[in-house]
């Protein structure tokens, strides 16, 4: 795999870090929710899960 | 004075009657032979002061030659002088080695060949 | 449910994974137990009972903080495609078999930090193991309805016998070889299907929950949000929480690399880097689906249960509640999957450690020096299956005497806490070269010290001395050492405090201690080798680590104590093999040295086989540079040596043709010489005679009759060079294929009567028969003056060859499919054998014409081989044509 898409994935890694963290992760702290979901995990588990399709796609297609 | 006897041993005819001229000029008797084994022959029988020859030849070569010359204990006041197109020092070497007195490499100047004998048996 | 039942259906369950464990052993090279998807599932040997039970108890207690746990991972699984690749690479290139040996590798093959590193294991894990037969117990007298149950002693206890059981499976198949970095095809076979088992139940279960017991997620988010306290529940709470929340991400953070079990799965079980591929999304997809219901499930027992519940226990209460007994024990099976994995996994990899970085190197060590082959395997596996029974035992007997006071997830985070505590030395150290040993040992012990204030004494301190008013006001009574407030940071949670203040000391330290002082040659060499691992994958054996003198034999008898004479000599043959060394070598060089301390590490640790090699050897210090220009030397010659190693054989085939092409060429260098010799001799030649006759021609009185005759013989001189000069420049023509060929469709019979009229005359003077037998009217495609050239050449050969009034001279027609071939034969001396392949190249004459006059100036064969080669046809020797020589060539026939 090349460095330069090596470093998608640590970038991946970094956003996770930041978003998940005060001060970010403190927007999603409210009364609302989704299909019974608090928006506090609907934040965290569609974050994680899109971090899961982008390690996915950056794997299949630049990982030799 | 008796006449000096000279050996010429070399299958080039062209050159040998150069030499052959040369020498009788020079009051030489003069043989002649076209191979190794020739040559021996007539110095066997004649015992020449000087015998002249050449490396590269058919049947039996120069140095083979020389070797069975110097074997004969007849022959041991016999100059021998090499002829010879080889002119690399080694072949040089070699030849002075098995015991000739002198090597001429061709071209030679036929001049000097006749200086070269003379010089030796003076 | 009746206690004799669970039991036998958990020992039909082990059982069961008995007999996998088996298959997998048997079928170890299988696809079933060799592919990415497998060590996935082995990764998710983190969900332990913790995650099963306890998160669903923190959700429905303290709100989210369960998620910390999982989202650390989340995070360092894309970081793997660069820390865990060169985390697996180093410990394949040195036969790692435990974070302990990983990190004791790094600081030079410390013993101290060896053991240091594994009492910290120790310290992190016991209690984590207690914590899943505390989860065990706890659900199995849920099941048996006894729900005050309260173990009156080892013998009355059925956890007890569990843990037993669990550890006789362990000792079993994790001992099989002792050669600890062998992979353990069985265990992680469990591994991977009770991973599917507990992720598969507990979905289940969740949806259940959800779907079953009440109307989906809003239904239960409805009736929750009406509950009091749900606020909290589901709200990150404020700034300082956040705080506790970053700890828990960056302690889980780094138990996914660090816990042993971790590393155990990650790195030593892993048999294909490539794995890593699938594992980077796969693994947090699986956390991922571990934790979509932890919060409905949370929700719901609060909802239905009674607040005297164990909250831990919601998922295995709500269908017990229900008289879903046989959901319920799905919910048991698959709470008892996760414990038994995190078990079997934690103390094989513990006791790997205790056993080769404690118990050898500190103790055995001589006893193993002295013992044969067999009786040391017997006593490596005993050693590691007493340690594997001794943990179990330690861990049982903690959860008997701390269990009461803690939930799963307290002290699951206390473990977390402990085993963070390596981080510096394995983070830092990964990328720093300057780490030394000494900063890293004291880290560790520093930060520990921390640890055990902070958080551990306040826990034995409840136990064992609950008046103690230290714990409440601080040491000697200054408010800023109460342990689990240190320095008066009030809103942390014990384990947030323990940690932050731990890991500050701990991390100081090591940096600091290291910026003080430099380590020894050892620990610095190690350092590179760690830090710029990809530098020395291609060195041989790493060999330049090492510097000394040492005997063969002295290392062949130590290694056959460990691995047995046939293996010994088995691995010293290929070792041999590899770098050509002579099996006579009496003196031992570094390769050798650390190939065996790479085979010794396996079964005993590398902190031990640096022990015992630097017994039988005197080491030398190399330095730093030293190594780096070995380095720098490596690399330039590495393209050659990884093509040696990867493809020896093509290389020595390439060696061979090499060789070939070498003689060739030296051949053809000596041809050349001898060619220009032969070009000298016969160019002195007629000059010598020109220039004789020149000279005797200055004689006036020579007679006319002789002048002529010297003119001439000038005059033939000169032809004689010209011949020459123009066979020379022929050649080259030919070669450079400037030579116009006038090709057409001709008669081969007319051409080789042509031939045949230009010899007779000195045929007939050496009175030689030329036979040719004309066959029929073949007509050929030629340049016929080129062709006459060739025949007259090979006849005049032949003729020359060939004895006087014996001679006989043949020339065969032979049509054949597209070409007409042309055979020369003579019943003369014929080609010696030698020669045959050589006739052909230019400047060739036979070794035996050398000092014997040369009848050719070694130029008519080449030429003719030219002159047919710019036809497309060939010309050869017939080697099986014995009575003299036979030449052969083709040219293309007329269609």
């Amino acid at each position: 795999m090349k460095k330069r898409h090596q470093q998608k994935l640590l970038l991946i890694s970094l956003v996770l870090f930041l978003i998940w963290n005060v001060p970010f992760v403190s927007i999603f702290d409210g009364d609302y929710q989704l299909f019974g979901f608090p928006v506090f995990y609907v934040f965290v588990f569609l974050s994680w899960f899109f971090a899961i399709v982008a390690s996915y796609i950056i794997l299949k297609r630049f990982y030799e | 004075m008796k006449k000096k006897k000279i050996l010429i041993v070399d299958d080039e005819p062209n050159i040998v009657m150069s030499l052959e001229y040369a020498f009788k000029k020079k009051n030489f008797e003069v043989f002649i032979a076209r191979d190794g084994t020739e040559a021996l022959e007539i110095a066997e029988k004649e015992i020449p002061n000087v015998i002249l020859l050449d490396i590269m030849m058919p049947k039996l070569d120069g140095y083979e030659t020389l070797k069975r010359l110097r074997a004969n204990n007849m022959l041991k006041d016999s100059k021998v002088i090499f002829i010879s197109a080889k002119s690399k020092t080694a072949d040089i070497e070699k030849g002075l080695e098995l015991g000739a007195d002198s090597y001429m490499a061709k071209p030679f100047s036929v001049k000097k060949v006749v200086n070269n004998v003379e010089t030796m048996i003076a | 449910m009746s206690n004799y039942i669970l039991v036998s259906i958990i020992v039909f369950y082990l059982g069961l994974l008995f007999v996998l464990a088996f298959f997998a052993e048997k079928h170890r090279n299988s696809r079933w137990v060799n592919n990415p998807y497998i060590y996935v599932l082995s990764l998710a040997v983190y969900c332990t009972a913790w995650t099963y039970y306890g998160s669903v108890g923190i959700a429905s207690k303290s709100g989210i903080s369960f998620l910390a746990i999982y989202l650390g991972p989340v995070i360092a699984l894309p970081l793997w495609i660069v820390l865990m690749r060169k985390i697996i690479r180093i410990s394949k290139q040195h036969k790692i078999s435990s974070i302990a040996d990983f990190i004791s590798m790094r600081y030079g093959n410390n013993r101290a930090i060896g053991a240091i590193v594994t009492v910290t294991c120790l310290i992190a894990v016991i209690p984590y193991i207690a914590l899943q037969l505390k989860a065990v117990s706890e659900t199995f007298s849920l099941m048996t309805e006894k729900s005050d149950y309260v173990s009156k002693g080892f013998f009355d206890d059925s956890t007890f016998y569990i843990a037993l059981l669990i550890a006789i499976f362990v000792a079993f198949f994790g001992t099989l070889s002792t050669d600890a970095s062998k992979h353990k095809k069985g265990i992680i076979a469990t591994v991977a299907l009770e991973s599917i088992l507990k992720l598969s139940f507990f979905l289940v279960i969740g949806i259940y929950i959800t779907y079953y017991l009440f109307d989906g997620t809003t239904d239960l988010y409805v009736r929750a949000s009406q509950m009091e306290g749900f606020a909290q529940l589901s709200s990150f709470g404020g700034v300082e929480n956040g705080f506790n929340w970053i700890f828990t991400i960056c302690l889980s953070f780094f138990a996914i690399f660090l816990l042993p079990r971790q590393f155990h799965v990650a790195v030593v079980e892993n048999d294909n880097e490539k794995h890593l591929k699938k594992a980077i999304w796969l693994f947090p997809l699986y956390l991922l689906l571990f934790n979509v219901f932890v919060i409905f499930i949370a929700w719901a027992g609060n909802i239905n249960l009674p607040s005297s519940v164990n909250n831990d226990y919601y998922t295995l209460l709500l269908p017990l509640q229900e008289g879903h007994w046989a959901l319920g024990l799905m919910v048991f099976i698959g709470g008892f999957s996760a414990v038994i994995s995190m078990i079997v996994v934690s103390t094989l990899a513990l006791s790997t450690m205790l056993s080769n970085n404690i118990i050898i190197p500190y103790g055995f060590i001589k006893k193993l020096v002295e013992g044969n082959p067999i009786e040391n395997a017997k006593n490596i596996k005993n050693m590691r299956r007493i340690s594997i029974f001794i943990l179990i035992i330690l861990a049982y007997l903690f959860y008997i005497n701390f269990s009461a006071q803690l939930s799963l997830y307290s002290i699951g985070l206390i473990s977390f806490v402990v085993i963070s505590q390596l981080a510096p030395s394995f983070f830092l150290g990964l990328f720093w070269r300057r780490g030394t040993a000494k900063a890293a040992k004291t880290g560790i012990m520093v930060g520990l010290a921390v640890v055990f204030y902070t958080l551990l004494l306040p826990i034995v301190g409840q136990v064992f001395m609950p008046e103690a008013s230290w714990l409440q006001d601080g040491l000697f009574g200054f408010a800023w050492l109460k342990p689990s407030q240190f320095f008066g940071l009030d809103y942390l949670t014990p384990e947030s405090n323990a940690f932050m203040w731990s890991l500050a000391f701990n991390g100081l330290s090591f940096v600091g201690l290291s910026l003080m002082a430099k380590g020894d040659y050892r620990e610095r060499n190690y350092a590179e080798m760690f830090v710029h691992h990809e530098n020395y994958e291609n060195l041989q054996e790493g060999a330049f680590v090492w510097k000394g003198e040492a005997y063969v034999a002295d290392i062949k008898r130590l290694l056959n104590r460990f691995l047995g004479e046939t293996k010994t000599d088995r691995a010293l043959n290929i070792f041999n093999r590899k770098y050509s060394i002579s099996e006579t070598e009496e003196k031992a060089d570094a390769r050798l040295i650390n190939f065996s301390e790479k085979l010794l590490t396996g079964s005993i640790g590398s902190a031990s086989a640096k022990i015992l090699l630097s017994s039988v050897s005197k080491e030398k210090p190399i330095g730093l540079v030293e190594v780096l220009n070995i380095l720098e030397e490596s690399k330039e010659t590495r393209a050659t040596n990884r093509l040696l190693v990867e493809k020896s054989e093509e290389l020595s085939t390439m060696a061979n043709q090499l060789k070939e092409a070498n003689e060739e060429l030296r051949l053809q260098d000596k041809l050349k010489d001898d060619f220009l010799d032969t070009v000298a001799h016969e160019l002195k030649t007629p000059i010598t005679s020109i220039k004789a006759a020149s000279e005797v021609l200055e004689d006036e009185q020579m007679p006319k009759e002789l002048r002529r005759q010297f003119l001439e013989n000038i005059s033939n001189d000169t032809d004689r060079l010209e011949a020459l000069i123009h066979n020379i420049l022929d050649l080259e023509k030919l070669s450079g294929n400037r030579a116009e060929l006038d090709i057409r469709s001709r008669k081969i019979n007319a051409t080789i009567t042509k031939a045949i009229k230009g010899v007779e005359q000195i045929a007939a003077k050496k009175r030689i028969q030329v036979e040719f037998v004309e066959q029929d009217y073949l007509e050929g495609f030629y340049d016929e003056d080129r062709i006459l050239q060739v025949l007259t050449n090979l006849l005049s050969n032949s003729l020359k060859f060939t004895e006087e009034e014996k001679g006989v001279i043949k020339i065969l027609l032979k049509e054949e499919k597209n070409a007409i071939s042309v055979a020369v034969e003579d019943n003369g001396k014929g080609i010696p054998v030698e020669d045959q392949n050589y006739i052909f190249e230019k400047f060739y004459q036979s070794k035996n014409q050398n000092i014997k006059k040369p009848k050719g100036s070694g130029f008519g064969l080449a030429i003719c081989k030219k002159i047919i080669e710019g036809h497309n046809g060939s010309i050869w020797v017939d080697k099986n044509f014995r009575q003299g020589a036979r030449l052969v060539f083709t040219i293309p026939k007329t269609k």
